[in-house]
């Protein structure tokens, strides 16, 4: 070997050494940043022509470990998923307070349930009544306040999802101009780690958001794919959208993925995990099912006190009841068995007028005067007119109207007005009794129905105004919108005389007419309500209802509790009856006696069975539907009360529990990809000092060339 | 330069926090006295204390409307003691007027007797009348006057009542009547005060000095139906104490069912004071451990030896 090649060979450990040098510092000044991957120098020996050429950089690599990667992505992603869930349910589940404080929901209605005990010492006292109805307003209050506390929280995960979508989308076009900028360098063979670790960095946040799986192309960069299957990253970046509906009960859209390109594909089936899929999980399914658990118990629980409320009254008795919104139109079939008794008093609270009835024979008989009012055309209107007979003829006289869904009742001149079921024949309409049907002495009401038992057969006329549509959205399987489908009161539904069971064939209707090609609605003709099953494969969701049944206003879905905003929202405006709220004299506290002849008193001031009646309702045990996280079952208001509690508190228990496990596996995948990829300070300075070295060495050899050559020089000049 | 690396110090951070937020429980634990503050911290057990909470609630409910019974009680018994001690002295003036043949006072006694038998038959709890049965307003005795009282010979025109007694629910299931109506319990009392006020006006208003055998047996046998009546009232008194009992025994039931559901709650809810100590012990010394364990290592580096 010459000496100039042994110059030329130190000189390559020079630069081979520097260049090594110049990894590791730039190893240690990123020893604290999150995400970084160490570089580490790849040696080869120098090859020329002939001989030996000393060294040469081949390559500079990060020490990335794939699989321990995939392992972090995955763990990142099922810890966001957990976080995000853990949050908005532990939110959710504050709402409700301390459950061993004075001021939760559960307190306050244990408050009302003592204030009716204590009433029953002195049902006269309006302080004790209007203690049992703040009691009961501020119960009502606080399930309405925790009803929109948890609207708000789906809102805020819409919002959030919608955040995560556009964050995503930012990642993907930042990895995918890495991409095309590692694969320059690559080509020119410059050192491309900076931007691969800057670009692990980024796949390292996309991960929270969504849990992705990362395939390292030969010629640089990455494809990124959620877990699912997805293309977010490839030749370039896929394009993501979402549109957030920030109403309460909304139907909330898709993550359409490429809808450039005329895809209709949803990207959420193909999320198994991140950040979005947990908000995705909480709005769409915690949520709503706490959501619905809270408004199926206000309801319960008002139809309940509304049972007993309407087979008692107060003393002295009310002149007018003004019922609750049935949904029912004139010409709808009554549909009652059995018999009520209606006992009118004078202003004294004397029995004046008692009209028995019966629903089975369409009479209303009344004994002073004694006479009979028929009703035997069967329909609403036909009772409302009897029944304004029979109450005009009464002294004091009275009138009763139904219009609008609502049946009104009032006596004139201070008299007074009861309703009882005939205990030996009740009256019955799909399940409730004549007042508690029609809500004319409800103590707990809303503007639309409570319960969705409105009892009308199949074969009335669905009432349903002309020009009315109900727009159903379908999703198949992998939530793609697979189409729409409205169906609009027009054509034989229009005409007179169309019936629900008209109805129900229409929107069972195959094809594009109706929804029989992805599930079937059916009435119940116990109850007359009408529910939907979705076949396998298809999730069907409303996206309008501009029907209106007659002069109710009630729309189809109202009337049968077929969208969230009829089920869920009964946890937001269910409140006490704004008569009795502002007259708490109206509370009824005692039971008519409607045995006692005409002209004896028929309530007395100190009766304080209606009390004991609504009391009676915290542990008479009842049957629930199932509503929402709630399962069917059967026991008292009390132990679903206590209940609701504990689905709520559990499954933010739950969801903390999960977060916690999700959080170790995240830290532990974390540490382990660290110690494969991270930068050991101690390792790092180890290579310092050997590089430095070998630089040295290298300098030593150029230099004893150096003399060597000058003893050569010197040699030729002699 | 320390040899820390990222992941050490990640670790090191998120034991602090870890410990940081266990600390800070057990000192809200310590300062409220509660082992949880919503329905998270119980869990799927916030239903039990929810439902215990519930009980609780029920029987300290229950229990206050007994000791308030016991009041009414209180003075429904007085009312009655009244009424007996009434017809007792009224009693005794006429045996005392026989056997000093001088019937001159018994007017003045029966007109006392009289009123203060209406009185206390009209007495009122809470405003409203006792002997009433439901019915609220005036007292159920609707004369005022021993003239008033000659001429109300029908129930109808002597009382003004409800036709219910007034009941209590103590959600056993049977309720219990809290008292007899004043028809059931004067109706023969006020016959007899009749019978002698007739007696009285027959012979010009009073019957003065001697008194005749006629007149004698005729007042031996009123003042024996009064001590008929005043015993029937002590008796009525008595039923009143008994209920009165009664409602203490249970009230006593109740206490006794509300400490230990109080018990109960205690024990879910409150925090243990000692497993606190211990665990603020064992934690303390395990932040310690950690923090310590950091700054030694923070400290290792092998510049120094380089």
């Amino acid at each position: 070997m010459s000496l100039s090649a042994i110059l030329t060979t130190g000189l390559s450990g020079l630069r081979a050494s520097q260049t090594a040098m110049g990894v590791v510092s730039q190893n240690i000044a990123n020893v604290n940043t999150p995400g970084y991957v160490r570089a580490e120098v790849n040696y080869t020996p120098l090859v020329i022509p002939g001989g030996n050429g000393g060294v040469q950089v081949e390559s500079v690599t990060r020490a990335a470990d794939q699989f321990l990667s995939t392992a972090s992505y995955i763990a990142a992603a099922s810890q966001a998923s957990a976080a995000a869930r853990a949050d908005l349910l532990g939110r959710a589940q504050e709402a409700w307070g301390d459950p061993n404080g004075e001021a939760s929901m559960f307190a306050q209605l244990d408050n009302f349930w003592a204030a009716l005990d204590q009433l029953g010492l002195d049902s006269s006292s309006a302080l004790r009544r209007g203690d049992a109805i703040s009691s009961l307003q501020a119960m009502f209050s606080e399930v309405n306040r925790i009803g929109e506390t948890i609207q708000s929280l789906i809102v805020e995960a819409d919002q959030r999802i919608a955040d995560g979508v556009d964050e995503a989308q930012n990642l993907m076009n930042r990895i995918a101009e890495l991409n095309q900028e590692i694969r320059l360098n690559k080509t020119t063979g410059a050192d491309v780690t900076a931007a691969e670790n800057a670009q692990s960095s980024l796949i390292d946040n996309l991960s929270k958001l969504m849990e992705v799986r990362v395939t390292q192309q030969d010629n640089g960069g990455v494809i990124v794919r959620t877990s699912g299957g997805a293309l977010l990253v490839g030749a370039e970046a896929a394009t993501l959208q979402y549109q957030p509906n920030d109403a309460n009960f909304a139907t909330h859209g898709v993550i359409i993925i490429n809808p450039q390109l005329g895809s209709n594909t949803n990207l959420e089936p193909m999320l198994m995990g991140g950040e979005i899929r947990g908000l995705i999980q909480a709005r769409d399914i915690d949520l709503p099912a706490l959501a619905e658990a809270l408004g199926g118990f206000a309801a319960e629980l008002g139809d309940a006190l509304n049972e007993a409320h309407n087979d008692n009254t107060s003393a002295p008795a009310p002149s007018s009841l003004v019922g609750r919104q049935t949904g029912l139109i004139g010409t709808d079939s009554l549909g009652f068995t059995g018999n009520a008794i209606i006992g009118i008093t004078d202003p004294q609270g004397y029995l004046s007028q008692r009209l028995t009835i019966d629903f089975d024979t369409g009479m209303i008989t009344g004994e002073n005067p004694a006479a009979g009012y028929s009703f035997a055309a069967g329909d609403v209107n036909a009772f409302a007119t009897a029944l304004n007979n029979a109450l005009a003829a009464a002294t004091p006289a009275g009138s009763a109207s139904f219009s609008g869904g609502v049946l009104r009742m009032n006596v004139n001149n201070g008299g007074g007005v009861s309703i009882q079921q005939d205990p030996a024949d009740p009256a019955d309409r799909a399940g409730r009794g004549f007042s508690h049907f029609f809500g004319l002495n409800d103590l707990v009401s809303r503007s639309t129905p409570m319960f969705f038992e409105h009892g009308i057969p199949g074969g009335d006329t669905h009432g349903f105004g002309a020009g009315g549509e109900i727009t159903y959205q379908v999703r198949d399987a992998l939530g793609r919108i697979t189409g729409t489908r409205t169906i609009a009161i027009a054509g034989p539904l229009a005409a007179p005389g169309a019936t629900w069971n008209d109805l129900v064939s229409e929107l069972n209707a195959a094809g594009a007419a109706g929804l029989g090609d992805y599930g079937a609605f059916s009435q119940d003709p116990a109850t007359g309500k009408i529910s939907f099953s979705s076949n396998e494969g298809y999730t069907v969701e409303l996206l309008n209802d501009s029907t209106q049944r007659g002069d109710t206003g009630m729309s189809f879905t109202a009337l049968n509790g077929l969208s969230g905003a009829s089920t869920m929202s009964r946890g937001i405006d269910i409140q006490v009856s704004q008569r009795i709220a502002t007259n708490p004299i109206l509370l009824a506290v005692g039971k008519p006696d409607m045995t006692v002849d005409v002209g004896n008193r028929l309530i007395e001031a100190s009766d304080n069975r209606g009390a004991a009646s609504l009391l009676a309702m915290r542990d008479t045990p009842r049957s629930f539907g199932a509503n929402g996280v709630l399962t069917a079952q059967t026991t008292t208001l009390a132990n679903f009360a206590a209940r609701l509690g504990g689905e709520a508190g559990r499954m933010s228990s739950d969801a903390d529990r999960a977060y916690t496990a999700a959080t170790a596996v995240f830290n532990a995948a974390n540490d382990r990809r660290g110690q494969v990829e991270g930068v050991n300070m101690d390792d790092e300075l180890m290579k310092m000092t050997v590089y430095q070295n070998s630089y040295a060495a290298s300098a030593r050899v150029i230099q004893a060339a150096t003399e060597m050559l000058d003893v050569l020089i010197a040699l030729g000049a002699r | 330069m320390s040899a820390v690396t990222l992941a050490f110090i990640n670790q090191s951070m998120s034991d602090l926090r870890r410990l940081t937020d266990q600390l800070t429980d057990l000192n809200r634990q310590m300062s409220t006295g509660a082992k949880h503050h919503d329905l998270k911290g119980y869990g799927g057990a916030s239903s039990r204390l929810l439902s215990a909470r519930t009980l609780l609630t029920q029987s300290d409910s229950r229990a206050s409307t007994l000791e308030q019974m016991q009041a009414r009680f209180g003075v429904q018994g007085s009312a009655l003691g009244q009424v007996a001690d009434a017809a007792t002295l009224l009693s005794q003036s006429i045996r005392e007027a026989i056997s000093a043949n001088d019937g001159r006072g018994i007017i003045t006694e029966l007109e006392l007797s009289f009123a203060s038998v209406v009185q206390a038959l009209n007495e009122t709890w809470n405003g409203q009348p006792m002997f009433a049965g439901e019915r609220q307003g005036l007292g159920p005795i609707k004369i005022q006057t021993l003239e008033q009282l000659k001429t109300a010979i029908t129930p109808a025109a002597l009382f003004d009542e409800a036709a219910r007694h007034q009941v209590i629910d103590l959600g056993t299931g049977s309720p219990i009547i809290v008292s007899a109506k004043a028809s059931e319990l004067s109706q023969p009392l006020f016959d007899t005060l009749r019978e002698l006020k007739n007696l009285l006006d027959d012979h010009g208003g009073t019957i003065g000095q001697p008194i005749s055998l006629e007149q004698q047996n005729a007042l031996q046998q009123i003042a024996e139906g009064l001590t008929a009546h005043a015993s029937q009232f002590t008796n009525e008194q008595a039923r009143n104490g008994q209920i009165q009992k009664r409602f203490e025994v249970e009230t006593i039931r109740l206490q006794e069912r509300s400490d230990l559901i109080k018990k109960e709650i205690g024990e879910q809810a409150d925090a243990d004071g000692g497993e606190v100590a211990m665990r603020l012990s064992t934690l303390s010394l395990q932040y310690e451990a950690a923090a310590k364990t950091f700054a030694e290592l923070s400290r290792l580096s092998l510049l120094d030896y380089l």
